[in-house]
C-alpha cells in the first residue's frame, strides 16, 4: 500500500518537471516564471501532498476490496457451475444451450463466466410452467446477459458502492445499473420472440409462491417487475435515438481533453516570456 | 472432442454421488471410460483437484486412496437455488436471475393489461 503511494508520488514528481520543460518549449515562456505559475505556495502543496495521501490510500483499499469480491464471485460461480453440470441435464431450447434442473420451483437464471464457462440454467418446473415461446424469451434473456457482460457492469457497480458507503448516491446508482440492465436483456429477448412472450413470461415466473419469501422483498430488489412488465406492454423496445448516440460518443472524447486544456492556461498566458 | 476441464470436474462428482461406497480412482475411470477415453492421470488429477477445493475426502484403503463426496448433490442444488430465487441486491451475487417478485394482485393486474393488448404488437408472432 506504502508501496504504491510512493510510486504515485514519485510519478506525480516526475510528471510535474516534465510538464513544466514541455509548457517552456510549447510557449518559449522562461522557466523561473513557468516553475512559479505551477509550484505553488507551501500551503498549497502541502494540501496537496496530504490529499494524494489520501487519495493513494482510497484507490489501495478499493483494489483490495475489488480484487478479494472478484475473487470470492469466482470461486462461487465455479462451484455454481460444476453442481449445474453435475446434477442438470444437457439441452438445447430454441437454439440455446442449457442445463435442464430438476427442481420443483421454477427458475431460469444464469451462471456467468468466460464464453465456455458461462451456463443458463432452467428447472423442470419453469420448463413446465412456460409455453415454448415464454421459455424461449425467457432463455434469450438471459443470453443477453451474458452477451452484454452485465454481471461486470453490476461488479463495477459495486465497486462504486463501496468506494461511496451505502450514501443515496451509490445505492440508486447500483440499483439503476440493474434496473437498466434487465431492460436491455429484456429488449434483446422481445426483439427476438416479441414483447408478448417476453412480459407473459415474466409474470409467469414473478408469481407470488406463499412459503418461499419473506415480506417486503419486491421494494427491495430494484428491478421492479411491474415495472418491466409495465413497461414491455406500453411500448414496443426502440433503438436508441441517433443524437443520443452522438452524445454517448462525443462525452467520452472530450471529457478527458478538457483538464488537459485547462492545465495549458497558466503557461499560455505566459507565452512568448522567453527571450 | 476434448472437454473443458470444469465439465470433466463435474462427470466425476456427478460418479462419485452415484457410488453407495466410496470409490478408487480406478473404478472411476472404468465408469467414465464407457462414454469416452479418459487417461488414468487426467482424472487423478481432477479428483485431486476436488478433494483440494473441499468438494471430496478420502480414506486410504489397501494400498490406494477410496473418494467420496464431502457433501450431497442436494446440498449444492439448494444452494445454488437459494441463490437462483435470492432477489436482496445488498451484495454482489453470482448469478443473475429472469424473474423477481409480484404481489399476486399487481400481477393479475398486469396479466389483464397484457391480454388486452392487440394481437400484433409489433408484428411479432
Amino acid at each position: 500500500m506504502s508501496l504504491l503511494a510512493v510510486a504515485v508520488t514519485y510519478l506525480l514528481l516526475v510528471a510535474h518537471d516534465a510538464w513544466e520543460h514541455l509548457m517552456v518549449w510549447l510557449f518559449n515562456a522562461r522557466m523561473s516564471l513557468i516553475h512559479d505559475a505551477y509550484g505553488g505556495h507551501w500551503l498549497v502543496s502541502g494540501v496537496f501532498e496530504t490529499a494524494l495521501m489520501v487519495f493513494s490510500l482510497g484507490a489501495a483499499v478499493l483494489t483490495v476490496h475489488t480484487l478479494r469480491n472478484v475473487v470470492r464471485l469466482r470461486r462461487e460461480r465455479n462451484r455454481h457451475r460444476v453442481t449445474a453440470d453435475a446434477v442438470s441435464e444437457r439441452g438445447r431450447i430454441g437454439g440455446v444451450d442449457v442445463r435442464v434442473l430438476q427442481h420443483a420451483t421454477p427458475a431460469v437464471f444464469c451462471v456467468p463466466g468466460r464464453r465456455r464457462e458461462a451456463r443458463i440454467v432452467v428447472t423442470t418446473a419453469a420448463v413446465d410452467a412456460l409455453s415454448p415461446f415464454e421459455l424461449a424469451a425467457a432463455l434469450e434473456h438471459e443470453r443477453a446477459h451474458l452477451a452484454y457482460r452485465h454481471h461486470r457492469a453490476f461488479l463495477a457497480a459495486d465497486v462504486v458502492v463501496s468506494a461511496f458507503g451505502w450514501s443515496r448516491f451509490s445505492r440508486i446508482y447500483a440499483a439503476q445499473v440493474r434496473r437498466l440492465a434487465e431492460m436491455a436483456a429484456d429488449d434483446a429477448a422481445a426483439r427476438k420472440h416479441g414483447r408478448r412472450h417476453v412480459a407473459s413470461a415474466l409474470l409467469e415466473m414473478c408469481r407470488v409462491e406463499p412459503g418461499i419469501l419473506a415480506p417486503g422483498l419486491p421494494a427491495l430488489t430494484g428491478t421492479d417487475p411491474a415495472e418491466r412488465v409495465g413497461r414491455l406492454i406500453r411500448s414496443a423496445p426502440v433503438r436508441a435515438r441517433a443524437w443520443v448516440s452522438a452524445l454517448g460518443a462525443v462525452v467520452p472524447a472530450v471529457a478527458p481533453v478538457l483538464p488537459v486544456g485547462l492545465a495549458l492556461v497558466p503557461a499560455a498566458l505566459l507565452a512568448g516570456t522567453h527571450c | 472432442m476434448l472437454r473443458p476441464f470444469g465439465e470433466l470436474e463435474a462427470d466425476v462428482m456427478r460418479v462419485v454421488w452415484a457410488s453407495v461406497e466410496p470409490i478408487s480412482v480406478q473404478r472411476i475411470v472404468d465408469i467414465l471410460n464407457e462414454s469416452r477415453p479418459l487417461a488414468y492421470t487426467t482424472v487423478m488429477t481432477v479428483t485431486e483437484r476436488l478433494r483440494v477445493k473441499g468438494w471430496l475426502e478420502r480414506v486410504k484403503q489397501g494400498r490406494s486412496y477410496r473418494y467420496s463426496a464431502v457433501r450431497s448433490a442436494d446440498d449444492y442444488t439448494a444452494e445454488l437455488m437459494e441463490q437462483a430465487l435470492d432477489s436482496s441486491p445488498d451484495r454482489a451475487t453470482a448469478l443473475l436471475h429472469f424473474a423477481g417478485r409480484l404481489e399476486a394482485d399487481e400481477a393479475a393486474a398486469l396479466r389483464k393489461a397484457l391480454e388486452a393488448l392487440p394481437d400484433d404488437p409489433d408484428n411479432e408472432h
